[in-house]
């Protein structure tokens, strides 16, 4: 341990060196925490708004349906029989903590002076909000809570429509066989819009859907699948995909983030944590590696007395090791220490992405993500003192003393 | 003790080689306090590095109590120099992080992994007469006082041999006089063979042996004079 003590006394004799390029470390640490910490909220809130207002964690569909999702199609429904599979293998799994029928279509809905077209899902109000339980929070007035006549128009319909809670409405849409029928509603909600797929749908009870495309039966083309950890999704889709009935029936099985356009966003978020923590590591190095250089330099004499006097190699190796470990170290410290006071300093904050608004970031520093940082800096301080330590315990003593 | 043959060494800068030690042969006894004099690049600090295995000759046999140090591994030299070899340096070269007691003791417990260290530390601290200064870090003594602690670093150990390269130069007179009155003492205290390169006459005063080196080679040595 006297490596230790001759290494952590060095660095109190250039007290400002050291402390210069422990606060260079701690800037870094500070960063790559930082924006782990408000990526990792800002993910985690809009995935959770996507998942648990819209999406659900893993849908069903016919196979083809979702290639086709813009065109609305109603030949691809799912049919009594097949339903019958799917319960059987949803209520089998241990891991699917609700599920919700939808079926969507497309209309023409009339305030009886204009008409525009709408996306509609036709849900079953109990199960859906079961599935999707922040569905209410995306209510901006009345209720999502629909019963049969009612509609629940979105956001952008309203004010494109000038139509409130309580106005009568007419929906005309167009069944598989090609006719028409049209059904008086009542607006019993408006919805906030969200990004992705379905993020800008109405909502209307499932038995009025079908009334509307002259459906008999259970007919659906969408299954919602809500999980009891999110972290079982992709081996719940597997095993869903895996089950034989469901390739033999033609069904196909889709995660949220395959249906989802902020995968994309997401995905880009952890290149760039990648690239913050190369920026991190570039910071690191050099820092160590320049500073481990000088204290060469500087302690040439004191190494070549070491070195005379019979000190072995690997003890004059492990100080300067040491001494790297050390600032990385403390600067790993600072820089927790710093993150900490900020995302705590900060708390919460309310910020618009794109057309969604009021998004509220609750940044937090993960444990897992700070022991990682802290192992990183550490192994990379080591690693940057390494040829200079290995260059101080290669010198030669004579040259060395003669300096 | 040391017995020196045919020892050669010469050093090559660019394409010029410059002989530094040339054919020296040299016998020292257990216990000898011989100083090493001559001009400047005479050879004196190559010769006190060939013998402190710090250095290797081009040819030539330098035996310590029977070992031929020339033939030594890096590693088998380092163990060599800290098991019998003590080093004291012109610049006195203390660790300037460590405090006094743990300058001396340094060599005992981190080298040659010796236990309970402490009481022989502080027996020669008080030999040299430093005992007040044990936690004083090197920057609070004077050059005298770092030179013999140097010299307390060097005889810890209880070495052999101790070469000093121009160990009073730069010391004034009066802690020149002391330094050489304590490794005098230490000679006589632990029978320890002590070497010197110097310019100092008053070195020159008190050694028992003096050696004058000229081009490398030995062109007076007052042992065999007598």
């Amino acid at each position: 341990m006297k490596s230790l003590k001759i290494a952590y006394r060095t660095l109190l004799r250039s007290k400002r060196r050291s402390a210069l390029t422990i606060s260079l470390i701690a800037v870094g640490v500070a960063f790559v925490l930082l924006f782990g910490a408000f990526s990792g909220s800002f993910k985690s809130y809009m995935v959770s708004q996507i998942t648990d207002s819209m999406l659900g964690h893993v849908q069903i569909h016919h196979l083809g349906y979702v290639e086709s999702l813009d065109n609305m199609p109603l030949d691809k429904n799912l049919k009594e029989e097949q339903l019958q599979v799917i319960e059987k293998i949803i209520t089998e799994s241990k891991s699917i903590e609700n599920y919700s029928y939808r079926l969507k279509l497309s209309a023409l809905l009339s305030n009886y002076e204009n008409s525009t077209n709408v996306r509609l899902n036709g849900i079953e109000p109990e199960s859906e909000h079961r599935t999707l339980p922040l569905l209410k929070s995306r209510i901006l007035s009345g209720t999502s809570e629909i019963k049969e006549g009612e509609v629940v128009i979105p956001e952008v319909v309203s004010k494109g429509m000038n139509l409130k809670v309580g106005d009568p409405i007419v929906l005309v849409a167009t069944n598989q066989a090609g006719s028409m029928n049209a059904i008086n509603f009542k607006v019993a909600g408006v919805l906030g819009i969200i990004s992705g797929p379905g993020g800008r749908d109405g909502y209307i009870h499932i038995n009025d859907a079908r009334k509307l495309l002259r459906i008999k039966g259970r007919e659906v083309n969408e299954i919602v699948l809500r999980l009891k950890r999110l972290s079982e999704l992709h081996a719940t889709a597997k095993s869903i995909k895996g089950n034989p009935v469901i390739a033999q029936d033609k069904l196909e099985v889709h995660t949220w983030e395959k249906l989802s356009p902020f995968t994309s966003i997401s995905d880009m978020l952890d290149v760039m944590s990648i690239s913050v923590q190369f920026i991190l590591v570039s910071i690191v190095l050099i820092s160590i590696l320049n500073v481990m250089i000088m204290s060469i330099y500087e302690r040439i004499k004191e190494i070549g007395t070491l070195s005379a006097i019979g000190t072995p190699s690997s003890f004059i190796a492990s100080t300067f090791i040491f001494e790297g470990i050390i600032l990385g170290f403390v600067g790993t410290i600072v820089g927790v220490t710093i993150s900490s006071l900020v995302v705590f300093g900060i708390g919460d904050i309310n910020f618009a992405f794109g057309r969604q608004e009021a998004i509220v970031l609750s940044p937090v520093l993960m444990g897992g993500t700070v022991v990682l940082v802290t192992l990183l800096v550490v192994v990379i301080s080591a690693l940057a003192s390494l040829y200079p330590a290995l260059k101080a315990a290669r010198m030669n003593p004579v040259e060395a003393l003669r300096s | 003790m040391i017995s020196i043959k045919q020892l050669n060494k010469s050093y090559k800068v660019g394409e010029i080689t410059t002989t530094i030690i040339k054919e020296l042969d040299l016998n020292v006894d257990q216990g000898e306090f011989m100083a090493i004099v001559g001009p400047s690049g005479s050879g004196k600090s190559t010769l006190l590095n060939l013998i402190g295995c710090l250095d290797r000759p081009d040819q030539g046999q330098i035996l310590i109590d029977g070992t031929d140090v020339t033939k030594l591994t890096n590693k088998e030299s380092s163990r060599f120099r800290a098991e019998h070899l003590g080093f004291i340096f012109q610049d006195f070269n203390l660790i300037e992080s460590f405090t006094v007691f743990e300058n001396i003791e340094f060599p005992l417990s981190t080298i040659l992994k010796q236990k309970n260290t402490r009481a022989k530390v502080e027996s020669i601290l008080d030999a040299i007469g430093m005992s007040e200064q044990i936690d004083k870090y090197p920057d609070q003594l004077s050059g005298g006082q770092k030179q013999r602690v140097a010299v307390a670093r060097a005889l810890v150990v209880e070495p052999q041999i101790i070469l000093a390269d121009e160990p009073t130069a730069n010391l004034d007179s009066l802690s020149a006089q002391k330094v050489l009155e304590l490794m005098k003492m230490m000679q006589k205290k632990f029978k320890t063979t002590f070497i010197f390169s110097t310019h100092d006459e008053k070195i020159m005063r008190v050694a028992e042996r003096i050696v004058t080196l000229q081009d490398g080679a030995i062109v007076k040595d007052t042992k065999e004079m007598k």
